[in-house]
């Protein structure tokens, strides 16, 4: 391995020492910096979640088996679905089908069998599912989780929502409305 | 006298101006792919040009994780270990970054850890037989060393054989054994700005101090010299490049619907899904640049020429491969995806980690 070694001459010509204190600046502001991302973060793990769960419900438990089932339909084998549920002639806004799908994708790329079915009143399974879960506006998104229950989304449905209502779920972070349902 | 029957020895290495002019050609075209790419929005071929510049830089260096940690072992000698030190922070910080800037979406996994310490247990111990893990072996195999090229067709072998159903079935079986753990990060905890800021905390009190830890040679650096076409570069300045690719990775990488921002499994795993299931991955595919890359490197250093050894060495080169391949599809990585560029985001990373340097140490007081 070829070396470059400077000469004392070098080392003390103003190039180095321009060299020296850009290192000494560079290396001081890296310090500095650090230490205050890592107070931002410890102020951050140490405060509420900025995640927001407003416009959610639970509305099953784990043990509330017959609903998730009826919930997941023709998905039983995944194991997180998206139920979307629209009333309106036109089918649910692509917008919130395209929501779920990210979402969706997001979690299936996170190793987790993740689907997005839709339900409209056509559905065998609509009327069933819209009851009881107590759905009363739509469009609205069932987070259905098979080991863990479901989650009604009803405003705001976006990829973010959607994702953060899983986590009130299966997540560590929660401050979800218990409408219905046990903490679980 | 009979004349001897011309063989093929390997390629000549080019004169200075020759390399420089097709360097300066393949510059261009890295340029021009990124330009494109970023006018077109099109990042397939943003992609490509991180992989041929991955492979390139790796090959100039010789930046091959299993020679790397075992130089830590051998011969005491913790350079290699400190340049995968500084791709990990200079990689993490990255992430750290636009992950806080909002430029990126973290995906997570939470860690299944029989299979991860299974995946971490074969692939360390057939690193270290193959000379090399997923990358290293390509571009050792670009300079025409059997035992690499041998150790490849390992990789396909095993590849092939972790994405049979068999294979599958049996990492489902380990799956379902597994330990149910999702510690953070975990995908509640990266929703939060906390762990953006962690990241970024961590890389840049972490470079500051190997900066100081290396700061004659840095402040004496000249990169005129180091980065010269026809020799060698040095360790540092690649770890320095494939920790920035891994920015581009990071950011190209989910757009492109793929969880996993830079890594060389995928290289041999694309292949193998087309020739398998006929499943065409077009961004697994481009990334065959690498070996494009590596070739172009090994040529203007004059590396290019057939090395044998001993039949024994091939012998385990190849079962070494064996055990990469199958490591990499049951962990679902390599090592440049698991350490160099996921290493933060993926915790499991961490548990090969610790599992590697083990069987590293081990295989090396086993095998001569």
């Amino acid at each position: 391995m070829m070396r470059c070694e400077l000469s004392k001459h070098d080392r003390s010509s103003v190039g180095y020492r321009l060299k020296q204190s850009l290192f000494t600046v560079a290396v001081t502001t890296a310090f500095v910096l650090g230490l205050h991302s890592l107070l931002l973060a410890s102020g951050n793990a140490g405060g509420a979640a900025p995640a927001t769960y407003a416009g959610m419900v639970r509305t099953a438990t784990t043990a509330d088996a017959e609903m998730i089932e009826l919930a997941l339909g023709e998905l039983a084998d995944f194991d997180l679905v998206y139920v979307i549920l629209d009333s309106s002639e036109g089918g649910a806004g692509m917008d919130v089908e395209i929501a779920a799908r990210r979402a969706a994708q997001a979690y299936a790329a996170s190793g987790m069998s993740a689907a997005v079915r839709l339900l409209d009143p056509l559905d065998s399974d609509f009327t069933m599912t819209v009851a009881q879960n107590g759905v009363d506006s739509f469009p609205a998104v069932l987070v259905v989780n098979k080991a863990g229950g479901i989650v009604l989304v009803t405003d705001g449905i976006s990829e973010e929502s959607l994702r953060n209502a899983y986590m009130t779920v299966w997540g560590t972070a929660s401050s979800c409305e218990d409408a219905s349902s046990e903490i679980y | 006298m009979p004349k001897r029957p011309h063989s093929f020895r390997g390629l000549t290495k080019p004169s200075s101006e020759k390399a420089s002019r097709v360097l300066l050609t393949c510059a261009i075209l890295v340029v021009v792919s990124v330009g494109f790419g970023l006018v077109a929005h099109e990042l397939r071929p943003i992609m490509a040009a991180v992989y041929f510049v991955l492979g390139f830089a790796m090959q100039r260096a010789g930046f091959c994780s299993a020679a790397l940690i075992s130089a830590v072992v051998l011969s005491r000698d913790s350079r290699g270990l400190m340049a995968i030190v500084l791709a990990v922070l200079v990689a993490m910080l990255g992430f750290g970054l636009m992950h806080n800037f909002g430029l990126i979406t973290v995906y997570p996994s939470a860690i299944s850890v029989v299979p991860a310490a299974a995946s971490g247990l074969l692939f360390g111990v057939g690193m270290v037989f193959a000379g090399g893990c997923v990358s290293g072996s390509l571009f050792k195999a670009t300079e025409g060393r059997w035992p690499s090229i041998l150790a490849v067709v390992g990789i396909f072998v095993g590849m092939a054989l972790g994405m049979s159903t068999w294979g599958q079935r049996s990492i489902s079986y380990l799956a379902q054994i597994s330990l149910p753990w999702n510690p953070p990060p975990n995908l509640a905890a990266t929703n939060g700005a906390s762990f953006s800021h962690l990241a970024t905390g961590v890389a840049l009190i972490g470079l500051a101090g190997l900066s100081l830890g290396f700061r004659r040679r840095i402040l004496e650096f000249r990169p005129s010299v180091a980065f010269s076409v026809d020799r060698a570069w040095p360790l540092f300045g690649v770890a320095l490049i494939v920790g920035l690719l891994g920015w581009a990775a990071f950011w190209t990488g989910p757009a492109l619907g793929r969880n996993y921002p830079l890594g060389a499994s995928h290289i041999p795993s694309a292949v193998l899904g087309f020739l398998l299931n006929g499943e065409v991955r077009l961004v697994g595919l481009l990334a065959w640049t690498f070996v494009l890359g590596s070739l172009l490197s090994a040529w203007m250093r004059g590396e290019i020429r057939w090395r044998s050894a001993p039949k024994d060495t091939l012998a385990l080169a190849f079962c070494g491969g064996v055990l990469v391949g199958l490591g990499a599809i049951m962990g679902r990585g390599c090592f440049v995806g698991q350490i160099l560029g996921h290493w933060f985001p993926r915790v499991r990373a961490t548990v090969r980690d610790g599992v590697l340097a083990v069987t590293t140490r081990r295989s090396h007081r086993n095998h001569p």
